[in-house]
């Protein structure tokens, strides 16, 4: 079998996150990284006498977890996650991410997400940036589609 | 300008969805984007069929389009000019509106859930 001829890193991925005003803010220049977990939630059924299970299907769900930069600028990506987090009605916003870059036949994913957690930790050993983790659930569906503009 | 059939949910800027299962000339789009969209399989060339073999249009309509303004297949059809054809045909642009209606309802496959 031929080796595959368009396999893709991450090196330009786009990550866009509405900031409070619902503004898409793009991100990706204080982030490096998205963790993303498709779910599918399952159900063995089992019965007497039988080896392998046999699964039902339900519901499906998503976490995505992003790593941006702890940075002073205003509209980047630590900026919008701490206000985010400290408004007083923080909702949902719009996720957007593309892969592996922004543009026509690349791979859209998108979501009305809901901030779960941040967490970072102050190092005083470490000299790299203090990095961020944000966990964005799924407000709703998780859409899938290509760029074609 | 060729017509794709679309596979994969497209997005087509500011809110624009294409659903799968629906024809498009994608005209906004270069050749690399088109080829890159065609090598991951999210869209593909129309074949056309020849308007004869449509149902509805195995009669004189596909005889004398063809006739008259040198027009063969579906993909032809929609390509050209409602105005222009209405003029020709002698026909309401309405009418015309109507025909490309009935040739798209045909070429469209029916829009699968997800994608």
């Amino acid at each position: 079998m031929a080796t595959t001829s368009t396999a893709v890193n991450a090196c330009n991925a786009s990550l866009w996150l509405d900031d409070v005003s619902g503004t898409p803010r793009d991100i990706s220049g204080s982030s490096n990284s998205i963790d993303v977990s498709l779910d599918h939630n399952l159900g063995e059924v089992l019965s007497f006498g039988s080896k392998w299970p046999k699964r039902l299907e339900c519901g499906k769900d998503a976490t995505v977890t992003i790593e941006v930069i702890y940075s002073e600028t205003a509209s980047e990506g630590w900026d919008v996650l701490k206000d985010w987090y400290f408004a007083t009605a923080p909702g949902a916003r719009t996720l957007t991410f593309y892969i592996p870059d922004k543009n026509v036949g690349s791979d859209k994913f998108e979501t009305q997400a809901r901030l779960e957690s941040l967490s970072w930790t102050a190092d005083r050993g470490e000299a790299g940036p203090i990095m961020v983790s944000a966990t964005l659930r799924p407000d709703g569906e998780l859409t899938h589609s290509d760029v074609a503009t | 300008m060729a017509m794709y059939r679309v596979h994969r949910r497209l997005s087509a800027g500011k809110g624009k969805i294409l659903y799968p299962g629906t024809l498009s000339r994608l005209e906004w789009l270069d050749e690399t984007g088109l080829a890159r969209l065609t090598i991951k399989g999210s869209i593909s060339r129309v074949h056309a069929p020849p308007l004869v073999v449509l149902s509805g249009w195995r009669n004189a309509r596909a005889g004398k389009i063809r006739e008259v303004m040198g027009i063969n297949d579906a993909e032809q059809l929609l390509e050209a000019q409602d105005a222009e054809i209405a003029e020709k045909m002698g026909v309401q642009p309405a009418t015309v509106a109507r025909w490309k209606g009935e040739v798209l309802d045909a070429l469209m496959a029916k829009p699968t859930i997800g994608g």
